[in-house]
């Protein structure tokens, strides 16, 4: 007993402290994704009967429903160009760096319910699909996390709610950059660093800034939901909503940063075989979709 | 196949089931209350079948509850280990309990193991659990007598079959 127990505390505290232990887990939970399969598929088998069985009418609602989108949304994209267009312009002028768009692809949620005490999920994209520890994690409303661990077929995912999460945030109104920390309380996170002085209110929209080089910018966080500035102290605590739906969301978005401008088009087209979406050229791939019509 | 009607096949797959249903995906507010059917498992076969199933199948459940659930590679393998070896230390006597006594060692094991499980877990700076954490311990003693169950009527139809 005593030996298996020391065994036990040391390969913990190994795994706490160095990362000494990650290729052994990713290796070895190849042995267990069999059995996150054969769990996730009820799951994924009941949603297919589901949708078997939807009747025609709600089928064609939706349908309608989906197209308004679609068509709301194409016409706020084409704003954006022409605004991205414009601060390329900009940034031209001011002899800044370019933005280099990034690479989007998309994975599903499996599910298996992880440790309660950790945020983390468990994406179906893993070191084969170029999955790479680090790699920031959307969903269709915002940032959801950072894959954590990477094994051949699956990536663990830590949320932006989990404690030991920070993220580099930017006030999208003023422009004052601070960080957010997961609380372990799925709908909150925390800004425990704001100058007391500081435009801060309720209601303001977060976004990644960037800096850290993890995420790329611009990306909605989180919504403020109060400000507590106690007298006397050097700092303001808020407290904001992350945007993304972190329990709810099934499809999510792996992003790969920019590369250097001359190599970028051609590694993301080497490593990339069943090509991503660039951001930039979203509009194309809208008008693909409608094609098959 | 004898080793199969000898139970060591048996419990293997009972293992793997245990650990599909621990990966089960509950709602939030009842994710806590999930029992640990690692442990009553390893519970009853240590019991039942102490010189196949003893400590190290422990540490490799262990180890694997630990890759399925995403959690330090030894946290459930420490509190399976712990649990195996008081299991063997008392088994003479536990092997003669009747079925209420056996459920409320079993209470007491996992009551334990919550114990330790909170002692790891703030180690690691967590924050301290709500009061479900404290109840998944009474909802596996309560399924205890069933798994009993279901488990011996498993291995009688295999040692018969």
């Amino acid at each position: 007993m005593v030996a298996y127990g020391m065994l036990a505390i040391i390969l913990m505290v190994v795994d706490h402290r160095a990362d000494l232990l990650t290729p052994v887990r990713s290796t070895l939970s190849l042995a267990i994704w069999p059995v996150q399969m054969a769990v996730d598929l009820p799951v994924r088998a009941g949603r297919w009967v589901s949708g078997q069985l939807a009747s025609h009418d709600a089928l064609e609602q939706q349908n309608q429903q989906l197209y308004d989108d679609l068509l709301k949304a194409r016409m706020n994209l084409h704003k954006l160009e022409s605004l991205v267009a414009e601060n390329e312009r900009l940034r031209i002028l001011l002899n800044a760096a370019a933005n280099q768009p990034g690479e989007v692809r998309a994975a599903e949620l499996i599910n298996v319910d992880l440790d309660p005490f950790r945020h983390r999920i468990l994406i179906n994209r893993g070191s084969r699909h170029g999955v790479f520890p680090g790699q920031p994690l959307v969903d269709a409303n915002g940032v959801m996390g950072q894959v954590t661990l990477v094994s051949p077929m699956t990536a663990e995912v830590m949320l932006v709610s989990d404690p030991d999460h920070a993220l580099p945030i930017q006030f999208n109104r003023t422009g004052l950059r601070s960080i957010a920390f997961g609380t372990g309380r799925t709908g909150e996170l925390q800004l425990p660093h704001i100058p007391i002085s500081a435009d801060v209110l309720g209601g303001d929209l977060l976004v990644t800034s960037g800096l850290g080089g993890h995420f790329p910018p611009g990306i909605p966080v989180a919504v403020i939901e109060r400000v507590t500035r106690t007298p006397g102290e050097t700092f303001a605590v808020a407290n904001a909503t992350p945007v993304a739906a972190l329990d709810r969301s099934r499809e999510v978005l792996l992003l790969w940063p920019q590369s250097s401008p001359d190599d970028s088009a051609d590694d993301a087209n080497q490593d990339n075989p069943d090509a991503g979406t660039t951001i930039g050229e979203s509009s194309d791939v809208l008008q693909q979709s409608e094609a098959p019509q | 196949m004898s080793r199969y009607r000898r139970g060591g096949g048996l419990a293997l797959v009972s293992f793997i089931i245990g650990l599909a249903l621990t990966m089960v995906p509950l709602p939030d507010n009842v994710e806590l209350l999930r029992p640990y059917w690692l442990a009553m498992l390893l519970i009853y076969w240590c019991l039942e079948l102490p010189e196949k199933i003893g400590m190290g199948a422990a540490f490799v459940a262990g180890i694997a509850m630990d890759l399925a659930t995403g959690t330090l590679l030894g946290e459930h393998a420490l509190s399976l280990v712990i649990v195996a070896f008081l299991v063997r230390r008392f088994r003479l006597r536990l092997r003669f309990f009747p079925m209420w006594q056996l459920t409320l060692v079993v209470l007491a094991l996992l009551m334990n193991d919550r114990v330790v499980t909170l002692w790891i877990n703030g180690l690691r700076g967590a924050e301290a659990p709500s009061w479900e954490f404290w109840i998944a311990p009474l909802i596996g003693a309560f399924l205890w007598p069933w798994i009993y169950l279901i488990l011996d009527r498993a291995r009688q139809r295999s040692a018969t079959a």
